[in-house]
């Protein structure tokens, strides 16, 4: 096979402040025509960045070269703003992480979608609108939108995310491009949407033999969907090659540790290695039963609208337990939450506390947002005690000092801003902070989602020593259910506000009866 | 291109800086002293061009323009200080109040806030005026209540976004009241959006003063201010031009000053 | 349609509220009209009977009422400083006043937009920072300083403007619109300035936002994105502050008026506030409250239209 895209020691630097900021130190990797490639690597390893340098749509302060890149027959380093714009929408597109950003918000989906047509196919669609509109319609169905012919004069915030991403390929497709550069483009979107992206690529492959240049920072998404793969770390790439052999055989470290995270996910939790609690002495903290939660809205017109987040949902938890809540965005497990904190009050149901638990602390899946920007690391710490009371300023300090300890972080670490500290440093002071007061209950709302896999990973096993230590019960909520099972005892699924699974981990694991527990798990 | 752009910050800052404490310390040094006293008439030296003796010239009066201008300068400040303290207290805790209690109360007050936001001030203040009459302490009250909306929109708008962040939920968690939460959580972290709202409240209320006083609502005699020496000026354009350009220089210093802070949003 | 409804029903009750208060202002609060028309000695049943003519005795809602349905007819009263129907007095300055106001907003039109459009190619260049420093002087100064300035430059230094000769209309036309010229300026230069700059921001920012990319991507020019993307993003809240500005421009041409002694609405409304003649006063603010109100709802509205998101 011919290579399309050709790459041969890339670099790409910033300049700011008279500092130079290294991106990218020399990347060499090809795309042969028809072919799927994946570029893996985690957040800031510069993979991003290597998509958008393709394109030419870095920001100006960046300063790029190679030894080669090009694309065809042409020169990428040498292109003009005329001949990138040739070849941009016509010969290379690109779809984006973010869909609900990335279409415009005030045209219609007709005019950003054949927008490309006009761009590039001048002879055939400019004069003919007729003709323009039958392709929009062939394009947008192919990107599986059926509905295509009451989608045309609708706005992107009508759509949902999925929708979204549909157009956005669509935008893409329109004018059957050669290399098709996909940045993330399933990250924002639930498992079962993802799958259906990953399948829509594929199926453009097979019809249009386009290449597929695919960036991730899920290794499972890679795995399942490339020929070829790069991993990417620090703005180099550490090892590449055909996708099943660097899979089955790593050479490098860092793939090695990669996969290992991996493994472990789906290895579940192994049999009888802790010994199951018994059952019938230990108390329950926490008791719901059949908790229902209603929005009534009233709309302009008078009408009410009542949307129901939870539907009889009953369920106990308890001392010493790590029980799995698990389901999509707008399942209603974080109403379920937010109402067993009392932050909600349900319209039905009752939610019981036990004895000397009636304050469940709380860690959030963005700890920037969840953490008060504005104060220092050392106020934060000791606001809970502030409020508690009956500590005297220096056993509130000695207390602070303990608590930064225990999450593994240093004395030092008081008199910083939120904004100062890296993403797994903000979520242990999360962490710390929904312990001070040494909570029996504390839920944990997608407290690792925001992570990179290696950071997720040590704060898993934090969470797990201090569980043993401190003898709490988690209600752990997250969408993801492998990053569910290696730290649950009992797994419960919500599906639109009901309870439609919940036993223990494994059993769910191996034999889930459910449809959308199948689902989930990839099945 | 980074470079240039903090050097154009440093500019920005040191000159509305400088603007502000020549006006500032002009108008201070006036509280206590002025080279002669503001309303002494000098019949021989009317209009007299500046010179050694009169800084800024004399007026039709023969007063000295310097003396009345340094007088007029801290009038102008103290009122434009009150205004914005009225409107910026009173509408800081309107705002964040309703914004955090939310429900019917909020929709109520917002409802009128919203009218009233969409009148200039200096339209209100003239109407406000026109009902109780002139002089400095009902120009402080009538421009005061005309600026407690933009204040109220500001907060609120700031605590609505706030209250919603899981920082706000956490704090709850801990059991920590609505005053607590609003005061050392919540205030804090809306200080930016505050101390623009209160650079760019001042500048509005330099310039309503000298507005109002400029068309005979606003102070009255004997206190001096700007605005008026400038509605008196007019007449003498053609004889003393320097009468009107001292006073409407000294006002272009200040609210420029702000201003420059103002577009950087340092406080 | 239904949103445009509801605006109009909005607009109507905040009508009422504005004039019941204005109602409340001057015919109420000032004290008694009869007793400051016929002097503090007059004799007592000659007040009580005009009292009773102006219907001073009854209650106050049945007044407002009264005065509120002659009012929707245009009928405001009779001045007590002209001794004529208000409805004439005002007539002839209303028209004065209106051209002077559009004047102004033609200024601010034609000028905001290529000035604020001129340092979003390059944020932070050159360019940018010459219009900053330009935008900076002009929201900073004071409007009736400003026309006091050109006053000064234009008519005393360089002879090109009669001071203080305002020519009617009806006299001469030509006369009458170039003498409105400078006052236009004064009013328009601070809002020119803070609209260029809005206008900057508003570009600015949203040459930021992802779509932009998008538009990129599919390869257009950096021409058509921002003809075509970003430009139709920028000006949904421009137009509307524009429709705003309309409130703030009528204001300061009541400022402006007093310094070219141009015989219009503001002029009329200075003079009635220190003669205490309350009815001119009542109908000046009402009609202004009501082209306030308006330009408001046609900036919901026309926010509405532009915006696919509100709905």
């Amino acid at each position: 096979m011919k290579d399309l895209l050709a790459v041969q020691g890339l670099r790409l630097a910033f300049h700011k402040r008279g500092k130079n900021t290294e991106i990218l130190q020399g990347i060499d990797f090809s795309v042969a025509e028809g072919e799927i490639f994946g570029i893996v690597g985690e957040s800031g390893s510069g993979k991003s960045m290597t998509a958008l340098s393709l394109l030419g749509l870095l920001p100006k302060d960046a300063v790029v070269s190679a030894e080669k890149l090009r694309f065809g027959d042409e020169d990428l380093l040498s292109q003009t703003e005329k001949g990138w714009c040739h070849l941009r929408g016509n010969d290379i597109t690109m779809v984006f992480q973010e869909p609900m950003t990335s279409l415009n918000p005030v045209l219609t989906i007709e005019k950003q979608v054949e927008e490309g047509l006009l761009l590039h196919d001048t002879k055939q669609y400019c004069k003919d609108k007729g003709a323009r509109r039958q392709r929009v319609l062939e394009v947008l169905t192919e990107a599986g939108l059926p509905e295509a012919e009451t989608l045309l004069g609708q706005y992107p915030h009508q759509l949902s995310g999925g929708m979204r991403q549909r157009v956005m390929i669509a935008i893409a497709m329109i004018c059957k491009p050669r290399l098709l550069i996909a940045d993330e483009p399933t990250t924002a979107l639930d498992a079962s949407t993802q799958k259906k992206i990953l399948s829509l690529l594929s199926y453009y492959r097979k019809t249009y033999h386009t290449a597929i240049l695919f960036i991730s920072h899920d290794l499972r998404l890679i795995r399942k969907l490339c020929d070829k793969v790069a991993v990417m770390k620090d703005g180099k790439i550490v090892e590449s090659g055909g996708a099943k052999e660097v899979f089955a055989a790593p050479k490098h470290s860092y793939t090695k540790q990669l996969l290992a995270t991996l493994e472990r996910e789906s290895l579940r939790k192994p049999q009888g290695e802790e010994t199951e609690p018994d059952t019938k002495t230990v108390k329950d903290i926490l008791q719901v039963r059949n908790a229902t939660l209603r929005y009534i809205e009233k709309n302009l017109f008078g009408k009410t609208e009542v949307t129901e987040a939870l539907h009889n949902v009953s369920f106990s938890l308890k001392q010493g337990e790590i029980l799995g809540l698990v389901g999509e965005s707008g399942s209603g497990k974080s109403s379920l939450s937010k109402a067993i904190t009392g932050l909600l009050r349900l319209t039905e149901g009752e939610i019981s506390l036990s004895e000397g638990c009636e304050h469940p602390q709380m860690v959030f899946q963005d700890p920037y947002g969840s953490l008060n920007p504005a104060k220092k690391i050392g106020w934060i710490l000791e606001e809970p005690l502030k409020i508690k009371g009956g500590m005297t300023k220096k056993e509130r300090r000695q207390r602070v000092q303990e608590a930064l300890k225990e999450v593994e972080l240093l004395p030092e670490h008081a008199k910083r801003y939120v904004r100062e500290l890296s993403g797994g440093q903000r979520q242990r002071v999360a962490i710390a902070a929904a312990l001070i007061n040494q909570p029996k209950l504390v839920i944990l709302d997608e407290p690792v989602s925001a992570l990179d896999a290696t950071v997720q990973e040590q704060i898993l096993e934090l969470l797990c020593r201090l569980q043993q230590e401190h003898g709490m019960s988690y209600l752990f909520v997250s969408h993801d259910m492998n990053v569910v099972c290696k730290i649950c005892d009992r797994v419960m699924v919500l599906y639109q506000g009901k309870l439609v699974e919940q036993g223990e981990t494994q059993e769910v694991f191996c034999n889930p009866q459910h449809e959308y527990t199948k689902e989930l798990l990839g099945e | 291109m980074e470079q240039s752009r903090k050097i154009k910050l440093n500019y920005d800052l040191t000159i509305g800086c400088m603007l502000i404490s020549a006006v500032l310390i002009f108008a201070f040094v006036g509280l206590f002293y002025t080279p002669y006293p503001p309303n002494e008439m000098n019949l021989l030296a009317k209009n007299d061009a500046p010179s050694k003796e009169h800084l800024f010239g004399t007026d039709n009066f023969g007063r000295d323009v310097f003396s009345r201008v340094m007088e007029g300068a801290s009038t102008s400040f103290m009122i434009a200080f009150c205004v914005v303290a009225v409107g910026a207290v009173i509408g800081t805790f309107i705002g964040s109040v309703t914004a955090y209690y939310g429900g019917w109360l909020d929709e109520a007050v917002m409802r009128l806030n919203d009218m009233l936001a969409a009148f200039p001030s200096v339209l209100l203040a003239i109407v406000f005026v026109a009902v109780v009459g002139p002089g400095k302490y009902n120009l402080i009250l009538a421009l005061g209540i005309t600026f407690i909306p933009s204040f109220a929109r500001v907060v609120r708008g700031e605590v609505l976004v706030q209250k919603q962040l899981d920082y706000v939920r956490n704090a709850k968690l801990m059991g920590a009241g609505d005053m607590r939460i609003l005061l050392f959580h919540i205030l804090p972290n809306i200080k930016t959006a505050l101390s623009t709202a209160l650079l760019v409240g001042f500048q509005n209320a330099v310039l309503s003063e000298a507005g109002m006083s400029y068309l005979g609502l606003g102070v009255t005699q004997p206190d001096p201010s700007l605005g008026r020496m400038l509605s008196e000026a007019q007449s003498y354009l053609w004889s003393a031009p320097w009468y009107a350009l001292a006073p409407g220089l000294t006002i272009l210093a200040l609210t420029l000053g702000i201003g420059l802070i103002g577009r950087r949003r340092v406080l | 349609m239904r949103y445009i409804a509801k605006k109009i029903g909005t607009l109507i009750i905040t009508l009422v509220v504005i004039s019941f208060f204005s109602f409340l202002a001057f015919s109420v609060i000032p004290g008694d009209a009869a007793l400051s028309s016929l002097g503090m000695d007059a004799d007592d049943e000659a007040v009580e009977a005009l009292r009773e003519e102006l219907g001073l005795n009854d209650p106050v809602l049945y007044r407002y009422g009264k005065w509120l349905l002659a009012a929707v007819q245009g009928d405001f009263g009779e001045s007590l400083q002209y001794y004529m129907p208000v409805k004439e007095l005002l007539a002839d300055k209303l028209p004065v006043t209106f051209v002077l106001a559009l004047y102004s907003m033609g200024f601010i039109i034609v000028f905001s937009f290529p000035l604020g459009l001129l340092g979003t190619k390059r944020p932070e260049g050159v360019t940018d920072h010459v219009v900053t420093v330009f935008t900076q002087l002009g929201m900073a100064v004071p409007p009736f300083f400003l026309g006091i300035l050109l006053t000064y430059l234009f008519g005393i230094v360089l002879h090109w403007f009669p001071i203080g000769s305002y020519v009617g209309y009806e006299e001469d036309a030509s006369a009458f619109f170039s003498y409105l010229i400078l006052p236009a300026t004064a009013i328009a230069v601070p809002k020119i300035s803070m609209l260029a700059r809005f206008i900057r921001n508003s570009v600015v920012q949203q040459k930021q936002l992802d779509y932009v990319r998008t538009a990129r991507s599919k390869g257009n020019s950096e021409r058509r994105v921002l003809l075509k993307h970003v430009l139709i993003n920028a000006m949904i809240p421009v137009v509307t502050m524009l429709a705003m500005m309309a409130a703030d421009v009528l204001a300061g041409s009541i400022v402006i008026e007093q310094v070219f002694n141009i015989p219009g609405f503001g002029r009329l409304l200075i003079t009635s506030i220190s003669n205490r003649d309350y009815p001119v006063v009542q109908a000046i603010v009402l009609y202004i409250a009501a082209a306030v109100v308006i330009m408001n709802a046609v900036a919901d509205v026309l926010y509405q239209k532009l915006d696919p998101r509100v709905s």
